[in-house]
């Protein structure tokens, strides 16, 4: 009897997942933030503004960077927590070379960027080649990265930055400054790249099914070795724009913020599993996180209960995620 | 992942252990650092704002260690704070003195290390018991017969077991002094309205500073209203977004008092994003926050003080190791330091290597 109930119930429980509508996420999730962004703007009119809308954008530029190369990742079902560390060490690095060495604020950009690029060079290596677990790899170039960060400021704030590369992180066009137009760029390109060329299409076949990927003659090794690389250079100049935008390069800088990249893409529908998810719903996760941050402090919810609503945020999506894996598998 | 030859694999792996291994030197563990790394060499004369030169301590120092163990081994503040403390220690005549630090806030970590000291020697300890955590680390020590002096957040006689003494800057103090400043700049300006309060997070420390700021407001600066303090977390990003907010959210703000030391540069972005001047006062004499008070961005900072409280706390330990009394309390005046009153902070940083 029970087995015929077990049975009933899980027939039951298909159905009901079958009858989840299957609406892309970038939709849902374009629908929610309206949704929420009514809901701030009843309990605060304010949030309804021009300055606001900067806000969440200026805020969502450097996170959003990073998010992208996750996201590259996070498709191929690789991962890469050394994000964070990779901000602070390339900014550090790159702020070195002007003020230090008193090289042009253009090269500092360029260090920077290789710097991110070496870091996730090395993290191919070791995941690729080696075949160590990324989760480990990347959790270790965390640490390493943010000790180099350390021994290289000497623990110290670097100040005292050329005009050039504040104007970098603090230059406007329209109100908006010129990382949001970058983010937008880079975004853009992305998702074209994903959608459109074979290296995109590739990445998804790999994450869904590596090894039926690499029967099918997909140079894989490559291609994540490409991913890692580039989620280290976008990582990379992310550092060195929030370096410009505030002025200073700080070893502490970009602490934690892999969390907050990898909540952006899972909230914008890239799945843990790899294989799904698309860059726009990534960037749209990005601008969720930066609104729902924003409205709430608008709204003056006690600033203790904050991360409770992260929190929340979090196994929501992740609960959705599964909910859309198992209703696509039935 | 994809199939590679044995010998092939094996040499990979090799390259890779030795990789992280090099990685691993690099940072990923939490080390221990004396005072020649990452903070500068001792200053042969310290009269950082009239320090003592002598401990008063009747026995020597001579072939005793003493260690600084603190969590954020990577945050400039406690660069100043270890600096202070190494120096402190020189002067009181340790024959060495190490600072037994971890990276980012791990505090149950910084204890291992601690505790690993104390099993190879020590003759005496200073703590930044940022919490609870260190406190049975602290009686611990007391069991092995080492002194403990703390520093930075006070904490109350009894709660902390075998804790001799402690220096702090005391927020209440420094809370009220922020709210006196803040309310006489607004009252010459004629401006009236909203103040904002923001912590790094709420820490006993700030609470305190953020509550005899709000009282202090209250009773002198009665026109002016005084907002609940907000979190601003770690990352830069999120804080500015978050202040962005604030002065979005409230039209009329006119001031703020921030109790972390990121503040300053968080606020001067926030007022260049946003367009609007505040009288802004918030911590720390880093001199990345010395420039913003210099340039106008930020009013004011207060001047806790970071290097006076350990270099002070490293001779009364030198007194307890010779059994000598010490004062369970010693608060430090923390000042509010405006654009005019800045040069002995430069000089203090200069003198002790810290730029």
């Amino acid at each position: 009897m029970s087995t015929v109930h077990a049975t009933a119930e899980e027939q039951a429980r298909t159905v009901r997942v079958r009858r989840l509508p299957q609406v892309p996420v970038e939709v849902g999730l374009g629908a929610l933030l309206t949704v929420i962004v009514v809901m701030f703007t009843a309990l605060n009119s304010s949030f309804w503004s021009a300055s606001i809308l900067q806000a969440v954008l200026r805020a969502a530029a450097v996170a959003g960077l990073v998010v992208v190369g996750e996201t590259l990742l996070l498709i191929l079902k690789q991962i890469d927590l050394s994000v964070g560390s990779v901000v602070s060490l390339s900014a550090i690095v790159g702020c070195q070379l002007v003020t230090h060495y008193h090289l042009p604020w253009q090269l500092a950009v360029l260090g920077a960027l290789g710097v991110g690029m070496a870091v996730g060079a090395v993290n191919a290596l070791l995941v690729v080649w080696a075949r160590l677990p990324a989760l480990i790899v990347t959790l270790g170039t965390l640490y390493a990265t943010g000790g180099l960060s350390l021994v290289i400021s000497g623990g110290l704030q670097i100040s005292g930055l050329p005009e050039g590369l504040v104007g970098l992180g603090q230059s406007r066009l329209l109100g908006l400054p010129f990382a949001v137009y970058l983010l937008l760029a880079v975004v853009a390109v992305a998702h074209g790249v994903m959608n459109l060329t074979v290296f995109g299409k590739s990445a998804y076949a790999i994450g869904g099914n590596e090894r039926a990927a690499v029967r099918a003659g997909v140079p894989v090794r490559r291609y994540v070795t490409c991913a890692f690389i580039a989620s280290g250079g976008l990582a990379g100049l992310a550092g060195i724009l929030l370096a410009g935008r505030v002025g200073v390069a700080d070893p502490t800088q970009g602490q934690g913020l892999e969390l907050t990249v990898i909540t952006a893409a899972v909230v914008g529908g890239i799945s843990l599993f790899g294989g799904a998810g698309t860059m726009l719903g990534a960037f749209l996760g990005a601008v969720f996180i930066q609104v729902v941050t924003i409205g709430l402090v608008l709204v003056g919810l006690d600033s203790t209960l904050q991360p409770v609503a992260s929190g929340a945020l979090l196994i929501v999506a992740v609960a959705v995620d599964t909910l859309r894996r198992r209703a696509r598998r039935a | 992942m994809i199939g590679i030859s044995g010998k092939r694999q094996r040499r990979v792996l090799a390259a890779a252990a030795i990789a992280v291994l090099a990685l691993s030197a690099c940072g990923a563990e939490p080390a221990t650092t004396t005072g020649g790394s990452t903070v500068g060499p001792s200053a042969s004369n310290v009269d950082y704002f009239n320090l003592p030169t002598s401990t008063g301590a009747s026995c020597s120092m001579r072939g005793k260690k003493m260690i600084f163990v603190s969590v954020l081994r990577e945050n400039p503040v406690l660069q100043i704070m270890a600096q202070g403390a190494i120096d402190g220690a020189k002067k009181a005549g340790f024959a060495s003195e190490q600072w037994v630090a971890s990276q980012g806030f791990d505090e149950p970590g910084t204890v291992t290390l601690a505790t690993q000291s104390m099993a190879q020697g020590v003759d005496g300890i200073v703590v930044l018991a940022s919490s609870p955590t260190f406190y049975p680390m602290i009686a611990r020590a007391k069991a092995m017969g080492i002194p403990v002096i703390q520093t930075h957040s006070p904490i109350a006689k009894g709660e902390a077991p075998g804790l001799l003494g402690q220096f702090y800057p005391d927020p209440t103090s420094y809370g009220k002094a922020a709210a006196e400043a803040i309310g006489a700049r607004l009252k010459k300006a004629g401006k009236t309205g909203s103040i904002a309060i923001m912590q790094t997070s709420f820490i006993p420390n700030e609470n305190a500073a953020a509550k005899a700021f709000t009282e202090t407001m209250k009773a002198e600066y009665p026109q002016q209203q005084v907002l609940a303090p907000v979190a601003e977390g770690g990352d830069s990003s999120k804080a500015i977004a978050t202040e962005t907010s604030l002065v979005q959210a409230h039209q009329d703000l006119v001031a703020a008092f921030d109790t972390s030391g990121n503040g300053p540069v968080n606020w001067a972005t926030t007022q260049k994003d946003t367009g609007r001047q505040l009288v802004v006062i918030s911590m720390d004499y880093a001199k990345a926050n010395l420039e913003l008070v210099k340039s106008g961005s930020i009013f004011g900072i207060v001047a806790q003080p970071l290097y006076q409280e350990h270099y002070l706390a490293a001779f009364a330990l030198a007194k307890a190791i010779c059994r000598d009394p010490v004062a369970y309390d010693n608060p430090l005046s923390a000042p509010i330091v405006e654009r005019t009153r800045l040069a002995p902070y430069y000089e203090l940083l200069s003198k002790v290597n810290i730029h």
